[in-house]
């Protein structure tokens, strides 16, 4: 049945249908705003009871570890009244506590290791253990050694990264690693310590100290050969440290070497001798400069 | 957008205007009958709306400084104690949350347990293994960025019978792959009996930082007064019978490095 006239009808009907339609879907504006703030409302209320009870959890397990932390250290008379407090939310009190006591124990774990602790690990189903010995020098963590032993049928390194230079086998044999394993990794510790602590002052050397060359060293840094110029004259003095005793950070001897015999039976480098004995390499050779004897 | 070939009069709710009004906030003037499109009952609708919308605008500024003001106690409670929290532990904060999600209380508290009691093991055995025992360490962020971590430590604890209460500043600087790690202002507090003989050692170790040293210097004085303490019990036991003219015991002096 179409013809023009009832096609423009037909049209304009369709069309007033579409507006009806469209304007039954689209919500106004003015209610989509207020869906839309009405939704970011709830969703602030959310977070903020959300932080509400974060900040709440917090506090009981401060509470908690602060009470554990204090009856660790005094009678258990004192446990009585911390329990008390904690009688609100009991619902949760249990699993808090457990939280509380995790922290803690993590806490202490991580004391251990900071103190220089051995961080022991049982491995391949307690038939091994592994031991991490740490070094530092004057507050700087430096390389962990760890070394991996066997139990039985006697205790035995059996893989490790301590470098070759530090006689592992002979101070486990001198240190009676079998009967007193602490003794023995006190031991190593010590030389692992001392040989950190003579590398960390060769690396300060060599970047605070541009103007002094390092003409040997060798891998245990025991025995360094400097070479120092006076300054003025530009006279060179070779200067040879000698670390003997691997378990120390200061050369046990010191000997100078100049073409200018004078200058070394001066009170000055008299001086230097003793100071280079005495004070970590880095910071008596900053001493030396500021004293005008050496560029 | 207005179909065309629809008047005015034949919407009831006018878009256009109302998308119009907001954009520029400008309040509709409500004239009356039809040549507005707009009828009596829309008109109070428009109002309630407006008045609605100030209201949920004025609760949400509100709700806004609320959750900051919380977001900066939160940031403050971290600095004492982390809550960055992982595996066991991180399931139980969801759960005393709210979100039950990750277990029931029995699964998450039970599994939560299993690990305490492993780190407790663990714990058991750096003791014995470091012949230090610890009561106590407590950490608070001093600093914290995505380079660098500082915190103040607070460690006490004895050796044998040497009772000990350290601090110390711990320092983690991140550079690209490498991270630095560095003990500084370190003080030692010891109980007092046998400090005459540490005093100047103690001075010495905190003014260049080794923790490290400290403590195995107090393991080796600890395990050498425990020598000497069992040698002077034995020899205690052993001349138990003899006495000085004077009257008073003879006192073992001991090995002295």
């Amino acid at each position: 049945m179409e013809g023009t006239s009832t096609k423009g009808g037909v049209l304009s009907l369709l069309s007033l249908l579409e507006v009806q339609a469209r304007s039954r879907r689209h919500v106004p504006p003015q209610r989509s705003r207020v869906k839309e703030l009405r939704a970011e409302a709830e969703a602030l209320r959310v977070r903020r009871e959300q932080l509400k009870t974060e900040i709440q959890t917090h506090q009981s397990l401060q509470r908690l570890r602060t009470s554990l932390d204090r009856q660790s250290t005094h009678d258990e008379e004192e446990e009585e009244e911390e329990e008390e407090e904690m009688d609100e939310d009991s619902e949760n009190s249990q699993l808090l506590k457990l939280m509380a006591r995790h922290t803690r124990v993590k806490d202490l774990l991580l004391a251990h290791h900071l103190i220089g602790g051995y961080d022991i690990v049982k491995t391949r189903h307690g038939k091994g253990v592994c031991v991490s010995v740490a070094t530092a020098y004057e507050g700087v963590c430096l390389e962990t050694y760890n070394l991996e032993m066997d139990l039985k049928p006697t205790l035995r390194i059996c893989r490790h990264n301590v470098p070759p230079f530090v006689p592992l086998s002979s101070l486990a044999e001198q240190g009676d690693m079998q009967t007193d394993i602490r003794a023995f990794l006190e031991t190593l510790s010590q030389h692992l310590n001392a040989f950190a602590g003579r590398k960390q002052q060769l690396k300060l050397v060599k970047e605070q100290h541009k103007t002094i060359e390092v003409m040997e060293s060798n891998a245990l840094c025991s025995i360094l050969v400097l070479m120092f110029t006076v300054p003025k004259t530009k006279t060179a003095i070779l200067c040879t440290l000698n670390y003997s005793d691997h378990t120390a950070c200061l050369p046990a001897r010191v000997q100078f070497e100049c073409d200018v015999k004078e200058i070394l039976e001066s009170t000055e480098w008299r001086k230097n001798c003793s100071l280079l004995m005495e004070t970590p390499l880095h910071k008596a050779l900053m001493t030396m400069k500021k004293m005008g004897n050496i560029v | 957008m207005c179909p065309a070939g629809v008047t005015v009069n034949s919407v009831r709710n006018n878009s256009c205007l109302n998308k119009w009004s907001e954009k520029f906030e400008v309040t509709l003037i409500q004239g009356s009958g039809r040549d507005s499109g707009h009828g009596p009952m829309e008109e109070n609708m428009c109002e309630e709306n407006m008045e609605e919308v100030k209201v949920l605008k004025a609760e949400i500024d509100q709700l806004r400084a609320e959750v900051a003001e919380l977001q900066h106690r939160q940031k403050l409670n971290l600095k004492d104690m982390t809550f960055n929290f992982r595996g066991q532990m991180q399931d139980a904060l969801s759960y005393v949350c709210g979100q039950k999600q990750v277990g029931s209380k029995e699964e998450v508290e039970s599994r939560l347990k299993e690990e305490v009691e492993e780190l407790e093991e663990d714990l058991k055995r750096q003791t014995q293994m470091n012949g230090i025992s610890l009561n106590s360490c407590t950490t608070k962020t001093l600093q914290s960025s995505s380079r660098k971590l500082v915190q103040q430590l607070s460690v006490s604890g004895h050796c044998s019978e040497l009772v000990f209460q350290v601090e110390f500043k711990l320092s983690d600087f991140t550079q690209g792959q490498r991270s630095e790690r560095t003990i500084s202002d370190l003080n030692v507090v010891m109980d007092a009996s046998d400090l005459s003989s540490l005093g100047s050692f103690l001075s010495g170790v905190e003014e260049s930082s080794d923790l490290l040293l400290l403590f195995r210097t107090l393991r080796t004085f600890s395990d050498r007064c425990d020598d000497r303490r069992r040698t002077f019990c034995h020899f205690q036991d052993s001349v138990s019978s003899i006495q000085t003219r004077s009257g008073t015991w003879v006192e073992f002096a001991g090995g002295r490095t």
